[in-house]
């Protein structure tokens, strides 16, 4: 019963990160039905944006200011990056067929990760162990780190504030009117390109967040680990149905606490496999994801 | 066909026939590995440019061939002949058993589940299932093909061997090009409810656009493995399939033309630069992001309207 | 025995009834009408013919054969083609290469024809381009027969579609709003055409909204109004009926 517990607190957390990913690529498809392949290394960039941050800072600031800085300042970078990407290989694309944007994408994903490499090197890069403090606390057994601690609960804030600003502001809201019809939108005076360009710094932002989680959690941060750590954040954005912000945040933590029983209980060799498995199997019982709807076409 | 094609495919197959003659043996592999690629990128096309439908796990099928061929002759002692038809039988089982259950999926949904096809593959591969596969290093030591004594050993024959699966190849996807399988893929492509109401079984030529295309596939990778002497997981990971995806759209969908550019821009050019080692890739994308821009339709796009001359005149 | 019977077809989506208990009889050689307010359900009606939708309740017979629930390509195959209120064409493709698409069924080819080519398959493949041929003249395109269908008027493309389905040699053919769109003189080649197609054997069954068209030549109407049938009878009885001047034309006069 410990284990359980304890895998179900290890898959909250990467669950939680994975979520965190997931928004970036369900939030882009909501509003441009464009799979954003772009979005994994965008966060791989963060990782190594906050470790170059942590750095720089180390020292210089408090424990707590340091981190509160290493996330501002990855934060608005990388939302800076997602601006770029927005506005040079998307924006040209809109109106271009929707397969021409996905290799615009692909495109843009080599560029960041080969990017990373030749600045930061092919060699891994490890997180400071100091950056957390590195306490534990036992609740019966079952053993939670601080940095556990830190990411169940900026994540958990970050999804409701993103769940008010969706539904209870205008912005939000207009976000949502793109998603369901862009046309419409602007026509009913909506200035879609502001919805875009904000939806890209939202997605972003939650994605430095996620990095930066990455870097901090397994400390080991890759040039290449966006592939797998976007590949798996995209798969919950599928499973719990694209473009649909709460199908993000379910399919991101069925993922997380999937994978860390995987881990608990069946070889390790196969928990990538499993997890694809688990992919295939939903698209064929529900062929638009948990939440996404099914839309009958109109004739 | 008309004049003008015959004249662009009989130049393009003459330079191939004759290139070996002017290339030094490292060279006249990279061009094997283009024709391979070539052959695997024209049967993606068949799926992706032509049936429209997103598959990124088109490296499943070249693998299954490629390791078909490598697992009965060196597991079971094949000779590499008798391994030919298994090698194309066998992706094509598999790509109907797989296709079949998503092949109603909309377009992304298709994509990801195709890229956790691809995923499960390369994993199966890795950890060496029903141990014949070789696991992380695949297999080594395949022998070459034999013919009524030719032994197809040297680099050149194997370049002419490529060739002339490329011109099966070819030949397959005009013949294709002009029939009514062919045009149906199209139609259910530009708008498979229209298609279906005028009586095409939508269904049934998806699933064949899947089986056909694995098939040539399967062959490429029986000649991969005779190229190599070898085949390993990650010569047919999900990496690859996102290639020959990039392939067909950088080149420039149901466009045979464009679909060989396409290889050579993504296979060729990169050696060609092998000297800027890393960097190349990011040059690499740049130029994705800029074809795209450029030339949304890919860089030779399609031209429809190849209709019978006794159409047009009186 | 009726061509193609309707017994109290619904169709529901969501909670609103489109389609309310629908049952109409089509008899073989008519060119028949459905006519009433947008919303009506009319469209929907033609869905559930051509296998588009799957009705919730009710049967759909054709030629004495339960046809309810069957895909789309099967119904066709058995001799039901349409036009869509929105034209759907294969836009980047040619007129000829669109028209040929209805010639899917026709042509006897195999799958093995798409991999090699055999004398058969020369022979058929000649034999349907040349039937492609009589329908484009039929439809006057022959002179467009290269040209990209998406690229072409309104009123071509609305031809182009007609000559598609038509070339799948149907029993029944239905039209939704054919003349949707088209100016006076495309309207009249309209009706020459649909009296045209008529007479070759083919029964016609249409939505029209222009009243002019519909009362000129359709031999039978039923009128739907929020997915029910208020009145059905001679084009002359429907003018004249009150309830539907007050359902439908009064409504019209409002709009203006
Ligand atoms: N796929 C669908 N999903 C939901 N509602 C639909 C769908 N198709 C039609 N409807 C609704 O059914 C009603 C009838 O539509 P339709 O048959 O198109 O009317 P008509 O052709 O008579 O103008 C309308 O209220 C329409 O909004
Ligand atoms: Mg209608």
């Amino acid at each position: 019963m410990e284990i359980f517990f304890q895998q179900l607190v290890n898959g909250l957390t990467i669950g939680s990160i994975y979520a965190l990913v997931a928004l970036g690529y369900t939030m882009v498809y909501g509003v441009l039905k464009l799979i954003n392949f772009a979005h994994g290394d965008l966060v791989a960039l963060s990782a190594y944006i906050g470790l170059v941050t942590v750095m720089q800072l180390m020292g210089a600031l408090s424990p707590v200011l340091l981190i509160i800085a290493t996330f501002i300042i990855t934060m608005i970078l990388t939302s800076l990056g997602g601006l770029i990407l927005e506005r040079a290989a998307y924006r040209p694309l809109r109106k271009a067929p929707r397969l021409s944007a996905v290799v615009s994408a692909l495109g843009a994903s080599m560029i960041i990760e080969n990017g990373i490499m030749l600045i930061w090197g092919p060699m891994p890069r490890i997180f400071p162990a100091s950056a957390v403090p590195n306490a534990n606390y036992n609740i019966h057994g079952v053993y939670i780190s601080l940095m556990q601690v830190l990411v169940l609960v900026i994540s958990f804030i970050l999804m409701v504030a993103l769940y008010l600003f969706v539904n209870r502001t205008k912005l939000g809201t207009a976000m949502r009117a793109c998603a369901i019809d862009q046309d419409a939108a602007r026509l009913m005076g909506i200035d879609v390109n502001k919805v875009i360009v904000t939806t890209f710094i939202i997605g972003s932002a939650l994605g430095a967040v996620g990095g930066l989680f990455i870097g901090m959690y397994y400390r080991g941060i890759y040039f290449n680990m966006g592939w797998i750590y976007g590949l798996n954040a995209f798969v919950a954005a599928i499973i719990g149905g694209i473009g649909n912000i709460p199908g993000a945040m379910l399919g991101g933590m069925l993922l997380g606490i999937f994978n860390a029983f995987i881990a608990g209980y069946v070889s390790s060799s196969w928990s990538l496999a499993l997890t694809y498995v688990l992919l295939i199997v939903i698209m064929i019982l529900r062929p638009t994801g948990i939440l996404g709807e099914r839309v009958a076409e109109k004739v | 066909m008309n004049t003008k094609n015959i004249v662009y495919y009989g130049i393009f197959l003459f330079s191939l026939i004759i290139l070996p003659f002017f290339l030094n043996s490292d060279w006249v592999s990279v061009m094997t590995t283009f024709i391979i690629y070539s052959i695997v990128s024209l049967s993606q096309d068949i799926v992706l440019g032509r049936a429209g439908m997103f598959d990124m796990g088109h490296a499943i099928f070249f693998g299954l061939g490629a390791y078909s061929t490598a697992i009965l002759n060196m597991v079971y002692g094949w000779p590499i002949l008798a391994t030919i038809p298994i090698a194309i039988i066998l992706p094509i089982v598999a790509s109907i058993i797989l296709a079949a259950p998503i092949i109603h999926l909309r377009g992304d949904y298709l994509l990801v589940t195709t890229i956790g096809f691809n995923i499960v593959f390369t994993q199966a591969l890795k950890n060496n299932v029903f141990g014949i596969t070789g696991g992380p290093n695949g297999i080594f030591g395949v022998e070459p093909l034999k013919i009524l004594g030719f032994v197809f050993s040297s680099q050149l024959s194997i370049y002419y061997l490529a060739f002339f699966i490329l011109l099966l190849t070819l030949i397959v996807i005009h013949n294709l090009e002009t029939s009514k399988p062919g045009r149906a893929l199209h139609y259910l492509n530009l708008d498979s409810l229209a298609s279906e109401c005028i009586g095409i079984n939508t269904r049934f030529y998806r699933l064949y656009s899947f089986a056909l295309s694995a098939a040539l596939a399967g062959l490429a990778g029986v000649v991969f493995t005779l190229q190599f002497s070898a085949v390993s997981p990650g010569a047919f990971n999900f990496i690859q399939s996102v290639l020959f995806f990039t392939i067909v759209l950088v080149g420039g969908p149901s466009s045979i033309p464009g679909v060989l550019l396409g290889t050579f821009f993504m296979f060729v050019v990169p050696e060609i630069f092998r000297q800027f080692a890393e960097a190349r890739y990011l040059v690499f994308g740049v130029a994705m992001i800029l074809i795209m821009i450029w030339r949304p339709k890919g860089i030779w796009p399609v031209k429809f309207g190849r209709i019978p001359n006794y159409l047009t005149k009186e | 025995m009726a061509l193609l019977e309707l017994n109290n077809v619904t169709k529901i989506f969501g909670g609103l009834v489109a389609v309310d208990s629908l049952s109409i009889s089509i008899e073989k050689g008519m060119i028949y009408g459905i006519i009433g307010p947008n919303g009506a359900g009319k469209t929907t009606v033609f869905n559930c013919i051509t296998g588009v939708y799957k009705p919730e309740k009710g049967k759909i017979i054709f030629k004495g054969k339960d046809i309810t629930g069957f895909s789309s390509h099967k119904i066709a195959n058995m001799g039901i083609t349409r036009t869509f209120q929105t034209i759907r064409l294969f836009n980047e493709m040619s007129v000829a290469e669109n028209i040929m698409s209805g010639r899917h069924f026709k042509s006897r080819q195999k799958w093995w024809h798409g991999i090699i080519h055999t004398p058969f398959y020369y022979k058929d493949e000649r034999a349907n381009w040349l039937k492609v041929k009589e329908y484009m003249e039929l439809f006057g395109l022959a002179r467009l027969a290269k040209m990209t269908a998406g690229s072409q008027p309104y009123g071509v493309q609305r031809k182009i579609e007609m000559a598609r389905a038509l070339a799948t040699e149907p029993e029944l053919l239905i039209l939704d709003e054919p003349a949707a769109g088209l100016n006076d003189k495309e309207r009249l080649e309209l009706v020459d055409t649909i009296r045209k197609i008529r007479d070759m054997g083919v029964t016609i069954l249409l939505i029209e909204h222009n009243m002019d068209l519909v009362m000129n030549i359709t031999e039978y109407i039923s009128v739907l109004n929020f997915g029910k049938k208020i009145a059905e009878g001679k084009p002359e009885d429907i003018q004249n009926n009150p309830v539907v001047i007050e359902a439908y034309l009064g409504k019209e006069e409002e709009d203006e």
